[in-house]
């Protein structure tokens, strides 16, 4: 699966996501707010808090920053936000450390659960059978999937289309990936460090008259 | 003989009204009025009653003309929520400040201002052309009160009554004048020194009060404080607010001012600014600064009080000399130069005619 449109190029990811009615700025938000309550997260929270609070904020700030547009919530066996028209979902989900690469092939980290792999198969097109197309909405609804994988001090992250499920249950091939761009956290000073060195003292200079 | 002018200007720094001071000295209102305007020349007996009403020596009546800055030329923050007596006692704790200025200037040679007027169109850039014209740099500045004082600024202290104007400035007489609120805390001071130093810059040439004005010399002191190229710098793109904390020592901010120009700058997401706003509210850091750092205080005055103190003058000689009472002078200076003004020129009987000469 080397020939599904991978689009990387800023002004090709804005373009084709407006098509979708998204923003780049509706993405990354989600996956700051993601990544930001991860940060929260203290060795004291159960192993499972920072990949699960990532992805509650993640997918809640998407379904908060495109509610003014219409976007609607689905729980629907899947947590997804929809497009108004209906032909369009969004579901947030951990990618592996091939995310935002553009000359790789992603998976998604975890087996999806059937409710996914039903809506991975409504995403398939059968173009020889146009005539066949479901008539209503929610069945030409086309389900992307918001990878995000974290690696270290570094975010990356893409909303592909998801074309089918390895035998392992994890989505490995895609009809359509958009890439955005990698966020970097980490901070270019050590914050614990000694603060910036003290700039040489003001004269004020005053003389008897 | 009696200046009217300086009646008038005793009652506004006390909060008066016309009505209320001619209560308290036992004067009709009539009689005070024709005093302020010339008509009337008070008694001796009438103008000692004012005088311990007002707390103002009998001298500071009969002194010369003293100029009040208007209102017009001041920048008040909440100028709306302010009433014309905190507006009047506060500009007219300013012309006691020029007074103590004038006084100073006869005696000592002090920085000459060196601060360009630029006008409202871009505070960002005239943040940045400032501190070209100083040359700053990007780096930090150690102590805003020395560099406002080094560039022939007067800093004073603004008067325990006037607290509520927060702090404010004015251009008189080509001369630029920044009163601080000095019990804030430092960061707090800080940000409103770089504010009325916007003010100066954005604004003086006109009438700088209003809604506008005032975010107009809030994005000034912003990117002042913090530069945009020192922020990107350093600037983590995810950080916590426990970070931050750390991190606003470097500008010498307050949190909530770095966390503003994070997001300003766009290095916070909408979503992240705000959730960093929930949390500093929630921990009560708007009242109370964490990690507070050290005070700022005057370079200029402490100069010049100490080298007044070692010639034998102290705070009581200069008073006397200003026709003014001591508690005012402290009032100009207190937060800025406390230290200096206790204790001094005590038992020196012969200073004070001395200081008459010049």
């Amino acid at each position: 699966m080397s020939h599904q449109p991978v689009f990387s190029e800023p002004l090709a990811v804005g373009e084709r996501l407006a098509e979708l009615g998204l923003t780049v700025e509706a993405l990354r938000d989600a996956v700051l707010a993601g990544e930001s309550a991860r940060n929260g997260c203290t060795p004291n929270d159960p192993p499972i808090a920072p990949g699960f609070v990532a992805w509650q904020l993640a997918t809640r700030t998407l379904r908060e920053f495109l509610a003014p547009d219409g976007w609607t919530r689905s729980d629907a066996g899947i947590n997804t936000v929809v497009h108004p028209d209906g032909e369009v979902a969004i579901v947030v989900g951990a990618g592996d450390d091939r995310t935002g690469l553009p000359h790789a092939n992603p998976r998604t980290r975890y087996a999806r659960g059937p409710a996914t792999v039903d809506a991975i198969e409504r995403n398939i097109q059968p173009g020889l059978f146009d005539h066949l197309l479901p008539k209503n909405a929610s069945d030409r609804r086309k389900t992307y999937v918001l990878l995000i994988c974290r690696v270290n001090e570094e975010v990356r992250s893409e909303l592909s289309l998801p074309a089918a499920v390895g035998n392992d249950g994890r989505v490995e091939c895609w009809f359509e990936r958009i890439l955005l761009d990698p966020i970097s956290l980490g901070t270019q000073i050590d914050p614990d460090s000694d603060d910036a060195p003290e700039p040489p003292p003001i004269e004020v200079s005053i003389r008897r008259r | 003989m009696f200046t009217p002018s300086r009646l008038t200007l005793a009652r506004k720094r006390r909060g008066l009204t016309k009505t209320r001071l001619a209560a308290l000295s036992e004067l009709s209102v009539r009689s005070l009025t024709s005093f302020e305007s010339g008509e009337a020349i008070p008694a001796d007996e009438t103008l000692s009653r004012l005088s311990d009403v007002l707390k103002f020596p009998p001298d500071f009546f009969s002194a010369q003309e003293i100029d009040e800055p208007s209102a017009d030329a001041a920048s008040f923050r909440a100028l709306s929520s302010m009433t014309a007596g905190q507006r009047d006692a506060a500009l007219s704790a300013g012309a006691l400040a020029m007074e103590l200025c004038g006084w100073i200037e006869k005696r000592f040679v002090i920085p000459e201002p060196d601060v360009p007027r630029l006008g409202d169109d871009n505070p960002e850039a005239a943040a940045e052309a400032v501190r070209a014209q100083w040359q700053l740099g990007s780096g930090v500045v150690g102590n805003m009160i020395h560099l406002l004082e080094s560039k022939g600024v007067r800093v004073f202290s603004l008067a325990e009554e006037c607290r509520q104007v927060d702090a404010f400035s004015l251009w008189s007489s080509d001369a630029p004048y920044v009163f601080l609120n000095t019990k804030k805390s430092a960061e707090r001071s800080r940000f409103d020194a770089a504010h009325e130093l916007g003010h100066l810059v954005l604004h003086g040439q006109g009438s700088p009060n209003g809604r506008a004005a005032e975010i107009e010399a809030d994005r000034f002191a912003s990117a002042f404080l913090m530069p945009r190229a020192s922020v990107l710098g350093v600037a983590p793109r995810l950080p916590s607010l426990d970070a931050l904390i750390k991190l606003k020592r470097r500008w010498k901010v307050s949190v909530a001012a770095l966390t503003y120009r994070l997001r300003s700058l766009d290095l916070l997401s909408e979503w992240h600014y705000r959730s960093l706003c929930i949390e500093i509210a929630r921990r009560g850091y708007r009242s109370k600064e964490p990690e507070e750092g050290p005070r700022e205080t005057s370079q200029l005055l402490a100069k010049i009080l100490t080298a007044l103190r070692e010639e034998g003058v102290g705070k009581l000689e200069i008073a006397s000399a200003l026709h003014q009472s001591p508690p005012d002078l402290d009032a100009l200076v207190f937060g800025l130069a406390m230290v200096s003004l206790q204790g001094v020129g005590r038992g020196n009987g012969k200073s004070s005619s001395k200081l008459r000469l010049v």
